[in-house]
């Protein structure tokens, strides 16, 4: 992952309850338009992040979870990531909800998506989406 | 906070949705549903000042819509780029008894 390009982070954690998201799409919002992401670029990724924190909420079994927002010269990066420690996670597909669109609709929604599921040694799932600047 | 309004509607039957439908407010509309479906026939859903819809609303309207099977159809109105796009990527569209009208 070439870093170099970055110019800000901003971290904020939020409970891992369903009642969450709509503060962190909010949160999301807020952020997008001070970058300067178009209106269709920043709905994009703010269902892109819901949909990575929704899994968060539900199957991590984590207390938390922490939005992190990079600038970057070509665009934003957002980061959402568990540490579901309480709860044994094996495999990416733990990662897809209920019913499995999550995986697909992130990748849709974003010009890059990866998943770095934890370890025991470092629990927790890290979503990492970037959308670029068209 | 109230972050959705769920409104009956007589005329088109069906919901009128407002605010932010996600895995936290789904429940309203899956209960606001209930009658509806058990009645059957033709469902509109106006979606017009709907902000935001995740694939947890996805996932009701596909179960909703098997449960309606031949009895009956969904009429997803007024959807926004947001709710568009979603409904593209997830392939609503292609469910033959789900209409999505401007």
């Amino acid at each position: 992952v070439n870093r170099s390009s970055e110019r800000a982070r901003f971290d904020r954690t939020f409970p891992a309850v369903p009642e969450s998201l709509f503060d962190i799409r909010d949160h999301v919002r807020g952020l997008a338009g001070r970058a300067g992401l178009s209106e269709r670029a920043m709905e994009d990724l703010v269902l892109a992040v819901s949909e990575a924190s929704a899994n968060a909420v539900v199957h991590s079994g984590s207390p938390t979870v922490r939005i992190r927002w990079v600038l970057r010269d070509d665009g934003v990066e957002v980061e959402v990531a568990d540490d579901g420690v309480f709860r044994n996670r094996v495999r990416v597909p733990s990662v897809e909800g209920a019913g499995g669109f999550g995986i697909p609709l992130m990748a849709a929604l974003s010009d890059e998506i990866s998943i770095v599921e934890g370890t025991g040694r470092r629990p927790g799932t890290t979503v990492r989406l970037v959308k670029r600047n068209q | 906070v109230t972050t959705l309004s769920v409104e009956r509607v007589d005329d088109p039957r069906g919901l009128r949705l407002e605010g932010e439908l996600d895995l936290a407010t789904v429940g309203e509309v899956e209960m606001a549903l209930g009658e509806l479906v058990q009645e059957g026939g033709e469902i509109t859903l106006d979606v017009g000042r709907l902000r935001f819809m995740d694939s947890s609303a996805v996932q009701l309207l596909i179960r909703t819509l098997q449960g309606l099977d031949d009895r009956g159809r969904i009429v997803l109105h007024h959807p926004g780029h947001s709710l568009r796009r979603l409904i593209g990527v997830m392939g609503l569209d292609r469910i033959p008894n789900l209409e999505v009208r401007e």
